[in-house]
C-alpha cells in the first residue's frame, strides 16, 4: 500500500480550500494530520475518497492515479474512510451497519462473517448490541460502530476524520486505543486527522501541519516544534 | 348475524384497497429510496394498461398473460425515463422534483390523448364477471386477483429491502448517501434500480386493472392522488403501511358509499386522513426521522 499526494489542490469558485498539497502513506505507517477548524483536514479526506472534485494535482494509490474515479471504484480499491460526525446508519441495525460495511466484498460470504468476528473481537461489547439499530447507541458507541464498519472491508488504508469531535474524554481514550490496537496488532496503515493535537501525535508515526490549506510542517512527532504547532493554531509567533 | 350488506361493503372497499396498494408501494419506492414524489407515477399505470389494452386489440393477447410481455417493457421504460429524465434532477431537491415529475405527468396525459384520443376503452375479458360467492357475499375474480398483486408485491419488496444487500444497500442510500457512498455503494445504480422496480410495481398493476376497469388517458390521475394519500396516511417509505392505509381509505370509502353517500365519502375519507395526520404526523407506520 502507498498513498501519494502530489501538489493537490482543491478549489471552489474563489475559494481555495487546499493548496499544492504533498504528502505520502506508506505499508504500515500511521500519518497524523493537525490544523485548526477549517484549515482543511477533511477537505484533504473528502478529496482522497472522491467526495469532493479536486482542481489540480495527483491522487496516486499504489502508483495508480485514482482522481477521477468514483467513490466506490476507491473504496474496492481498499480505501476507507470513518467520516466525521460518524455518519452510521440510524435506522439499520447495527450487524446491518457492519454488513453495509462489508458491500464491496459481499459475494463472499465466508469472508463477511471471518470479518464480523474480526470486529466483534476489537469490540466485544457490540456482540450483545448487533440487533439494536444504530441511531439507539451512545455517541462514544457510534463512533466505534463507524470504524468497525469502515474496517469490514478489510481496508488497505483506513482515513480517519476527526474520531474524537464531540466525546467525552474517556471515551476519547477508547477510541485512541482501538487506534493503537490497529497500528500495532492489525499494522494497518492508517491516515488520522483530527483537532486533538495531543492523542494525534501519540500515536502518528509521522505528522503533517495544515495551516489555511496549505502543509506548514512535516516530521516526527518528536521533530515537531510545540511552537510551530501553536504558530499554526493560534496564527501568531510565539 | 353479520349484515351481508355490510360484509359486501367491507369486501368491495378490500378491492379497492387493492388498486390503491399496487400503485403506492411502487410511489413508495420510489420515494423511499430517491427521495422524489413521483407525480407521473399515475401515467405510468396508464401507458401500462394502454400496452396492455394494445397488446390485446392487435395480437388478441389476454391481459393476464401480457404480464410477461409488460416486465421488458416496463423496465425498459424505467430505465429510459430514469436515464433520460430523472438522473440529471435527483440532487436539485424538492421543487424541481415537482416541476419535472408533473411535467412529465401532463406529457405523457397530452400524448395519450393526441395518439389515442380521450375515449373509454375496456378490454371485454371472460373472467371480468366471475365472481367467488360466500354467505351472500360476492368477491370479484379480477378485483380479487388485484388485491393479491397489491399484498404480493407489498411482501417480496419487504422481503428484498430486508434480507437483500442489494435492499439493504438502497435502505442505506435513503438515510445517508455520503455514507453509503463510503460504503461502496454505486448511488446512481441504486437510483435507477429502485426507479425501475418503482415504474414496474405500478405498471403490472396495469394488467390486473385493465381486465375490469376503464382504459383512458386520465385514469392514472384519478388512481394517483388516492395511492399518494395512502402513501402519506401509512407512512412514507413503510411498505406495510401502506397495505394497510389502502385497506382503510379503501373500506372507510366503500362503507361510507353505502351506509352514508357516495358524495360524502370522500369527505369522511379525507376527516380520517387529517385526523390521522393531526396526532401522527409521520402517518400510521412511519419512523420519525433520527438524525
Amino acid at each position: 500500500m502507498k498513498l501519494e499526494i502530489r501538489n493537490l489542490s482543491v478549489e471552489i469558485g474563489e475559494l481555495t480550500l487546499l493548496k499544492d498539497i504533498n504528502l505520502t502513506v506508506s505499508e504500515g505507517e500511521v500519518v497524523g494530520v493537525v490544523g485548526p477548524n477549517g484549515a482543511g483536514k477533511s477537505t484533504l479526506l473528502k478529496a482522497i475518497m472522491g467526495l469532493i472534485n479536486v482542481s489540480s494535482g495527483e491522487i496516486m494509490y499504489n502508483d495508480k492515479k485514482i482522481n477521477g474515479l468514483p467513490t466506490y471504484e476507491r473504496v474496492e480499491l481498499g480505501l476507507a474512510l470513518v467520516p466525521e460526525g460518524r455518519h452510521i446508519f440510524p435506522n439499520l441495525t447495527v450487524r446491518e451497519n457492519l454488513l453495509l460495511g462489508a458491500y464491496v466484498i459481499r459475494k463472499d460470504k465466508k469472508k463477511v462473517e471471518e470479518r464480523i468476528e474480526f470486529v466483534l473481537d476489537l469490540f466485544p461489547w457490540m456482540r450483545e448490541r448487533l440487533n439494536q439499530l444504530g441511531g439507539n447507541l451512545s455517541g462514544g458507541q457510534q463512533q466505534m460502530l463507524a470504524i468497525a464498519r469502515a474496517l469490514m472491508s478489510n481496508p488497505k488504508l483506513l482515513l480517519l476524520d476527526e474520531p474524537s469531535a464531540g466525546l467525552a474524554p474517556i471515551i476519547v481514550s477508547d477510541v485512541y486505543k482501538v487506534i493503537s490496537t490497529l497500528k500495532n496488532e492489525v499494522g494497518i496503515s492508517m491516515l488520522l486527522v483530527d483537532q486533538n493535537v495531543k492523542k494525534t501525535l501519540e500515536v502518528s508515526d509521522r505528522a503533517y501541519v495544515l495551516e489555511r490549506g496549505r502543509l506548514v510542517l512535516e516530521g516526527r512527532p518528536e521533530e515537531l516544534y510545540k511552537e510551530d504547532i501553536v504558530r499554526a493554531y493560534m496564527g501568531v509567533k510565539v | 348475524m353479520v349484515d351481508v350488506n355490510l360484509a359486501q361493503a367491507i369486501v368491495n372497499g378490500l378491492m379497492l384497497g387493492g388498486i390503491y396498494m399496487a400503485l403506492a408501494v411502487g410511489l413508495n419506492v420510489i420515494f423511499g429510496v430517491v427521495k422524489i414524489v413521483n407525480f407521473a407515477q399515475g401515467e405510468f399505470l396508464m401507458l401500462s394498461m394502454y400496452s396492455v389494452y394494445w397488446l390485446y386489440a392487435l395480437i388478441y393477447l389476454d391481459p393476464i398473460l401480457s404480464i410477461v410481455l409488460n416486465i421488458p417493457i416496463s423496465i425498459f421504460v424505467g430505465w429510459v425515463t430514469f436515464k433520460y429524465l430523472v438522473k440529471d434532477v435527483v440532487e436539485k431537491g424538492d421543487y424541481v422534483h415537482i416541476a419535472l415529475t408533473l411535467g412529465v405527468s401532463f406529457m405523457f396525459i397530452g400524448l395519450a390523448q393526441i395518439f389515442w384520443k380521450p375515449i373509454y376503452r375496456g378490454i371485454p375479458t371472460e373472467y371480468a364477471t366471475w365472481a367467488i360467492s360466500l354467505g351472500g357475499v360476492n368477491i370479484g375474480v379480477t378485483q380479487l386477483l388485484i388485491l393479491l398483486y397489491g399484498l404480493f408485491s407489498a411482501i417480496i419488496l419487504s422481503i428484498f429491502f430486508r434480507w437483500t444487500d442489494t435492499g439493504r444497500a438502497m435502505r442505506a442510500v435513503s438515510q445517508d448517501v455520503m455514507a453509503s457512498m463510503l460504503m461502496g455503494v454505486n448511488i446512481t445504480k441504486m437510483y435507477t434500480l429502485a426507479w425501475i422496480i418503482g415504474i414496474l410495481v405500478t405498471s403490472l398493476a396495469g394488467n390486473f386493472l385493465a381486465t375490469f376497469y376503464y382504459i383512458h388517458p386520465n385514469v392514472g390521475q384519478d388512481i394517483f392522488l388516492y395511492a399518494w394519500f395512502v402513501v402519506v396516511f401509512g407512512g412514507l417509505g413503510s411498505h406495510i403501511g401502506a397495505v394497510i392505509g389502502s385497506i382503510i381509505l379503501g373500506i372507510v370509502q366503500s362503507v361510507a358509499t353505502m351506509y352514508i353517500s357516495a358524495d360524502l365519502s370522500l369527505v369522511i375519507v379525507f376527516l380520517v386522513f387529517i385526523l390521522l395526520l393531526l396526532f401522527r404526523p409521520e402517518g400510521l407506520l412511519g419512523r420519525e426521522v433520527r438524525k
